[in-house]
């Protein structure tokens, strides 16, 4: 064969690929079309026919059980739910008991060959969030795939089933920081009902290393319970691991309100600088200025951090903002630029320049100006 | 004869999950009912129908709730809105009733509730 008809031979078979791929996508596009207007029709009578059922209860949806397998009806149910709500909704459970919708879908949770499929049952699960579904949803909390764990935890977490709530932490330690960070905004959303069971996980684990634990204080943080402040100032104050004394410091600076601060000064004292610089900060948020000092030393730390932070939150104090501008006169270059930093991120910066320009200038508006320009002020 | 044989709604969601059962919901109590997925088709459809009411969501694409509803009054158009909305937000219920809605409902809701205003709303503004 020569080189031309190899040539002749090549382009032929490229022609035949492409014209053989533009008939598929010919053919594919109709076909996709029809099935689009077919699942159309069925949502408007799935939808119709759920509306008629609220709007009159003795009327049944005359279809047989098979309408469970179907997602276009599992869909316009999941919808409808989420739009009625008191007694409408639950009118519509009992079409989910009726349909036999909830064991329909755990089983096929359930097979092994469904592969990605069995992913769409669990997200059926966790949308309709029925209490009936509950116990599925705790058993497949260890499913082999991570995103139908997650959907578990979130259908757990939406219908706020309270064994639930153990079922998920029991998971913190083996899961990875990614499913771990989901399964915390699950728990999120069972709010306050959390609290407890997350205080006993952190307490029963936080002297024992356990990866699980931060997040547990974080996902606190999150819900914010004030309930839960005092139970982790203790925890702080017994706490050895620095991850989990980061995580008490940021969360307890998070919730915030009135609460003894001694260990929340300890640890600015603590011989970790990341400690030291989450508690410049959570001080700075719920502090007040009793605490100054503690702050006034972390200006001098050696830690960049901790004496930015330490600045920062002295200009939330009431007396921050004058503790910042002695501070520019102190012997210590680092604390001095802290100050200076602090002062201006705070807008002190074009205050004392207005008040200059205003000839209302007073001796520490110069200090700080001259301070960041690095030039004398020749008006002072 | 009912009343309400005679009037026509407009309800305007892009969620067709709320327009398909508000349609089947306002037809089974007799009233016409018109859907539009979009601020700028309700926009359109409140000009070129007599509505008697209109079910606004408050975010829509192409036009907010609010700014239909805004467009209909600077018309002339005084049919009863009511203002129907997922966000849990008091500025925009007060900026709704400034703009001259006559209710507001947040999702979710209670359809037989969301009826019952309606039937309120028609009984009181003129035929």
């Amino acid at each position: 064969m020569t080189e031309t008809e190899m040539l002749r031979l090549a382009l032929a078979a490229i022609f035949a690929i492409n014209a053989l791929l533009l008939v598929t996508i010919l053919v594919l596009k109709p076909v996709h079309r029809l099935r689009d207007q077919d699942r159309q029709r069925r949502r408007r009578v799935y939808v119709s026919l759920l509306a008629q059922h609220l709007m009159t209860p003795e009327h049944r949806i005359q279809m047989g059980r098979r309408i469970a397998d179907d997602q276009v009806f599992l869909d316009a149910l999941i919808d409808i739910r989420t739009v009625v709500t008191g007694d409408e909704a639950e009118m519509l459970g009992t079409i989910v008991d009726r349909f036999d919708i909830v064991r329909t879908h755990g089983e096929r949770l359930g097979r092994r060959w469904r592969g990605h499929r069995r992913l769409r049952d669990a997200v059926a699960l966790a949308e309709l969030a029925d209490t009936s579904a509950a116990e599925i949803l705790i058993e497949h909390l260890s499913d082999r795939e991570q995103e139908v764990r997650i959907q578990c935890a979130r259908g757990l977490g939406r219908m706020r089933w309270a064994p639930g709530v153990d079922a998920i932490l029991s998971r913190f330690d083996v899961e990875t920081p990614w499913v771990r960070s989901r399964f915390s905004d699950s728990l999120v959303s069972y709010g306050d009902a959390a609290t407890f069971p997350l205080l006993a996980y952190i307490a029963t684990n936080h002297r024992l290393n356990t990866s699980g634990v931060p997040t547990a204080i974080r996902t606190l943080g999150a819900i914010g319970d004030p309930l839960a402040v005092r139970p982790m100032i203790d925890l702080l104050a017994e706490a050895v691991d620095t991850e989990v004394q980061i995580a008490l410091v940021e969360v307890l600076g998070l919730i915030g309100g009135p609460m003894d601060l001694g260990p929340l000064e300890k640890a600015a004292r603590s011989e970790d600088w990341r400690v030291r610089a989450k508690a410049a900060t959570a001080l700075g948020s719920v502090g007040n200025d009793r605490i100054v000092d503690t702050l006034v030393a972390g200006l001098e730390d050696q830690n960049w951090w901790v004496r930015n932070n330490a600045a920062h939150a002295l200009t939330l104090l009431p007396s921050g903002i004058d503790v910042l501008y002695m501070a520019l006169l102190n012997d210590d270059r680092f604390a001095r630029d802290a100050a200076s930093e602090a002062l201006s991120d705070a807008g002190e910066l074009l205050r004392a320049r207005d008040r200059i320009e205003a000839g209302v200038g007073a001796g520490r508006d110069f200090d700080l100006l001259e301070y960041v320009t690095g030039r004398a002020v020749s008006t002072r | 004869m009912n009343h309400a044989r005679l009037r026509r709604i407009l309800v305007a969601d892009d969620a067709d999950s709320i327009t398909m059962l508000l349609s089947v919901a306002l037809g089974a109590e007799g009233y016409k009912v018109v859907t539009a997925d979009d601020g700028v088709a309700a926009y359109e459809l409140g000009r070129e129908y007599r509505i008697d009411l209109a079910v606004l969501d408050h975010l829509m694409p192409g036009l907010l709730g609010m700014e239909v509803l805004e467009k209909w009054r600077s018309d002339g158009l005084d049919f009863p809105v009511m203002m129907l909305s997922g966000i849990d937000d008091e500025s925009a219920v007060v900026e709704s009733l400034r703009l001259g809605a006559t209710d507001y409902m947040r999702k979710p809701f209670r359809v037989a509730e969301l009826i019952a205003r309606v039937a309120l709303a028609l009984d009181r503004s003129p035929q």
